[in-house]
């Protein structure tokens, strides 16, 4: 059975991971082909599957889970937090790197306890099939904390103080979720991961889908954390029953006018340099083209996404390999990047969301800078007096 | 390997440490139920991970939770109850009788292919789940009384809810303390039911096997069949002047049972244990641990321990002839072997000497049956008859299965009454006879 710590492990352990060669390369005496019918040499492929599993821990995925952690690893009202970013901004990478950090934190917990599952991750994919999505994210999770015989259930109903088995009855979206709420509280599972969470929309009406979702929450005593695009945020505001116990992440793009701050870790132009740096240095290539040079080019390229400029230089990276010689070519950097009307359609759908979450984003302060400043005054004036009272 | 997870999630063994432990069995069923399992299911994946290593253990899953025959000194109960500990990490080895296997005789030590029972008080008290949990003490053989609410057990085959209120098969549910039949929690459908009170006998076998049961592991562990040997030649100096014979009729044993135990010949059996400490006024638990210490007063006039007679027993011809006559014409008859008990006489006897007398008795039997019989065959067809005209006015299509269910009968058998009676029934609406 297949579960979050071995999804986790073997995702981590991808760098040394052998990917599987079907076909041998072929002599000296072989003809060579177009560039995009050559076939890469089981070598050239181990390093193409290295560069696109490095993976780099930035600033801003750092800021999120410095945020994001302190949240999911205490007894707080706050138990659903939800992540939200632009599309390749690195959601996936933040939720692997945050995985694998829980984990770090679960381990005492997992060596003192076999039956302790204290992390549940799922994906809420989109399978073509719209109906019966809640049925079907329950399964996930159940599968998830190695609920043995799910094909074999038999529900139950204890009312007006009888027991009855319903052991030809299929097994209902009730059925599951009681199934599930035991699984979770007996398993002492603390954080559920829902990947793709902008998904759970389509399970329902977007209050009916918080409303579950909290109520999991509630009665499991379990953290939630949603991970999606800015879609995710149709279903978060519904209503304030819902908000009072949620917490909303943005992960933010890299942008040039975030630029000569005193603290280097929040120069949004210096820290995606080191980003291209990084990635440059881990070059599948003997020969590394400098990217660094043109850092704040490929920031405006790729809309300040870490995402969308990894996509591009993955991309650039094949067209390298199956080059003869793997010669580099400028010309890459032309093909590699998203063309004018999709990075145009990209950039428009980002706006839009950010504009969306820009005033529910965790942190943003219903006082102003001066107002707080006024608030900080009067406290500390408050504390002297009462010190002085003493 | 750290990311291997148990086969099941845990769940409290109820009683722990105590001595309302609950028995494997209960525990089987109320995880089966947190698992939306039938236990027979659950047994089935935990052999499939883990299977039983003996040939005497059947793979079967099915046979494992037949009869429940596990809690015993056998192997195969403990041996499920180690798997059943590592597929839940909850220690469960005092589920059983086993940590007792090397004290005593495994005959009689726990209930096997019986009924189970159950105290009807005890089982009103729920827990976080809302549902109650069946004792390790209930499935003791011998024990027939609570010694908490001293009422005797009863047994877990009776259903006082209308047979239409009763469950259809496969909706039935298997849990200690819950009506097998009709579903209610704490046997609610008994509740009118007069509760029995236990004797002083019974209630104190009771409290010594509870006093047994709450032992700690370590406690437990320490006692050994040296400790029982060396108690028990304490108990006979004391009590009975070292005679063991004495000891043994007055405890309505066998003549020679008592030596055998402090010889080392056989292990004592639970129940003769009981019967010995009873007549000798001695703690159990404390002479297993080889000291003779008083236990309090039992009520003498109530102990069943009748000291075995050795006298052959004077009956003239004419005195047997006449009790036959009598046993004959009773209602119901007595059977040749409940006359040749009363009598004390080898039941071959009734047939050998008395031929004439003992046919008539059989005769009286067979005639008793088949009138027994008769009667509930019209009482099925009746109640049969009643569910056709109920489920008429109800506007139900009347069918096979629809009468057995507005009647609440089951057809098992073939040739069962229930059949019979479903066949006559079925026939008469076929031919719009007087049914209507």
């Amino acid at each position: 059975m297949s579960n979050t710590f071995e999804t986790i492990q073997s995702d981590i352990a991808t760098d040394e991971s052998e990917p599987s060669v079907k076909h041998e390369p072929k002599g000296p005496k072989t003809k060579l082909k177009a560039p995009y019918l050559q076939k890469l040499t089981a070598e050239q492929q181990t390093r193409q599957f290295a560069f696109r599993d490095y993976r780099v821990t930035h600033s801003a995925l750092r800021r999120v889970i410095t945020d994001l952690m302190p949240l999911l690893m205490t007894a707080s009202e706050t138990n659903v937090i939800c992540v939200t970013g632009a599309t390749g901004v690195g959601k996936s990478t933040l939720t692997k790197v945050m995985l694998s950090k829980l984990v770090e934190n679960f381990d005492p917990m997992m060596e003192a306890d076999a039956s302790a599952i204290p992390l549940v991750y799922v994906e809420a994919r989109r399978d073509g099939n719209a109906r019966n999505g809640f049925g079907r994210l329950y399964r996930k999770l159940i599968a998830q904390l190695w609920e043995p015989g799910m094909s074999k259930k038999v529900p139950f109903t204890i009312q007006g103080g009888k027991v009855v088995m319903n052991s030809r009855a299929q097994t209902t979206v009730d059925d599951l979720r009681e199934l599930l709420e035991d699984c979770l509280e007996q398993r002492k599972t603390r954080v559920v991961v829902i990947d793709e969470a902008a998904q759970l929309a389509r399970f329902g009406k977007p209050e009916d889908v918080m409303d579950t979702i909290k109520s999991l929450a509630n009665t499991t005593n379990t953290k939630w954390l949603l991970v999606g695009s800015f879609d995710l945020y149709d279903i978060l505001a519904t209503n304030g029953q819902t908000m009072r116990r949620m917490a909303l992440l943005n992960m933010e793009r890299y942008r040039a006018e975030n630029r000569d701050k005193l603290d280097d870790d929040k120069d949004d132009p210096k820290s995606f340099e080191k980003v291209v740096k990084l990635l440059q240095a881990a070059w599948p290539c003997a020969e590394k083209p400098n990217f660094a040079a043109v850092s704040d080019e490929l920031m405006a390229m790729s809309l300040g996404c870490v995402g969308l400029l990894k996509t591009f230089m993955l991309d650039a990276a094949n067209l390298q390999m199956r080059k003869p010689g793997e010669k580099w070519s400028y010309e890459f950097m032309k093909m590699a990047q998203k063309s004018i009307g999709l990075r145009s359609k990209i950039e428009e759908e980002i706006l839009r969301g950010e504009k969306r979450v820009q005033d529910a984003v965790y942190g943003n302060s219903l006082w102003d800078a001066k107002k707080f400043d006024q608030i900080i005054r009067l406290m500390d004036a408050k504390k002297v007096a009462e010190a002085n009272e003493i | 390997m750290k990311s291997e997870r148990s086969l099941f999630f845990p769940q409290e063994l109820q009683g722990a440490g105590t001595a309302d432990v609950e028995s494997l069995r209960s525990y089987v069923e109320r995880l089966s139920l947190k698992h939306r399992l039938n236990p027979t299911t659950l047994v089935g994946l935990l052999v499939e991970r883990m299977p039983l290593d003996s040939v005497s253990c059947p793979q079967n899953a099915y046979r494992l939770t037949q009869h429940w025959s596990l809690h015993g000194a056998s192997g195969v109960g403990q041996r499920l109850a180690e798997r059943l500990s590592a597929a839940t990490t909850v220690d469960l080895s005092s589920s059983t009788l086993a940590r007792f296997g090397s004290l005593f005789s495994p005959v009689g030590l726990a209930a096997t292919r019986g009924v189970t029972h159950y105290c009807p008080a005890c089982v009103q008290q729920v827990g976080d789940d809302g549902l109650p949990y069946g004792r390790l003490l209930w499935l003791v053989g011998g024990i027939r009384a609570c010694p908490h609410h001293r009422v005797r057990l009863r047994d877990s085959t009776g259903c006082g809810a209308p047979l239409s209120a009763r469950l259809e098969l496969r909706c039935r549910p298997s849990l200690e303390g819950v009506c097998g039949q009709c579903g209610s929690i704490g046997f609610q459908c008994l509740k009118d039911q007069e509760i029995e009170h236990a004797t002083d006998i019974e209630v104190w076998e009771a409290e010594q096997v509870s006093r047994l049961l709450s032992l700690s592991a370590s406690s437990a562990a320490e006692l050994s069949s040296d400790g029982i040997r060396r108690g028990l030649r304490e108990v006979l100096d004391t009590r009975f002047d070292g005679k063991a014979v004495n000891a043994s009729l007055e405890a309505g044993l066998a003549r020679s049972v008592v030596w055998t135990w402090v010889e080392g010949k056989f292990r004592p059996t639970l129940r003769g244990l009981l019967k010995f400490c009873a007549r000798a006024r001695c703690d159990m638990v404390e002479m297993i641990g080889g000291s003779y210490v008083p236990s309090r007063e039992v009520r003498s006039s109530e102990s069943p321990a009748q000291p075995r007679g050795y006298r052959r027993k004077v009956l003239a011809d004419d005195e047997i002839r006449e009790r036959m006559r009598e046993a004959a014409a009773m209602e119901p008859p007595m059977s040749g072997i409940q006359l040749a008990h009363s009598l004390q006489i080898d039941r071959k006897l009734l047939r050998t000497r008395f031929p004439a007398e003992h046919e008539a008795l059989m005769e009286a039997g067979r005639r008793h049956s088949a009138d027994a019989n008769q009667a509930r065959y019209l009482d099925v067809e009746r109640r049969m008859t009643t569910a056709v005209e109920t489920l008429r006015l109800k506007g139900k299509p009347v069918n096979r299965k629809s009468i057995r269910v507005e009647a609440g009968i089951s057809t098992f058998s073939a040739t069962g009454n229930a059949r019979k009676a479903l066949e006559v029934v079925m026939q008469r609406l076929d031919s719009h006879a007087e049914i209507l």
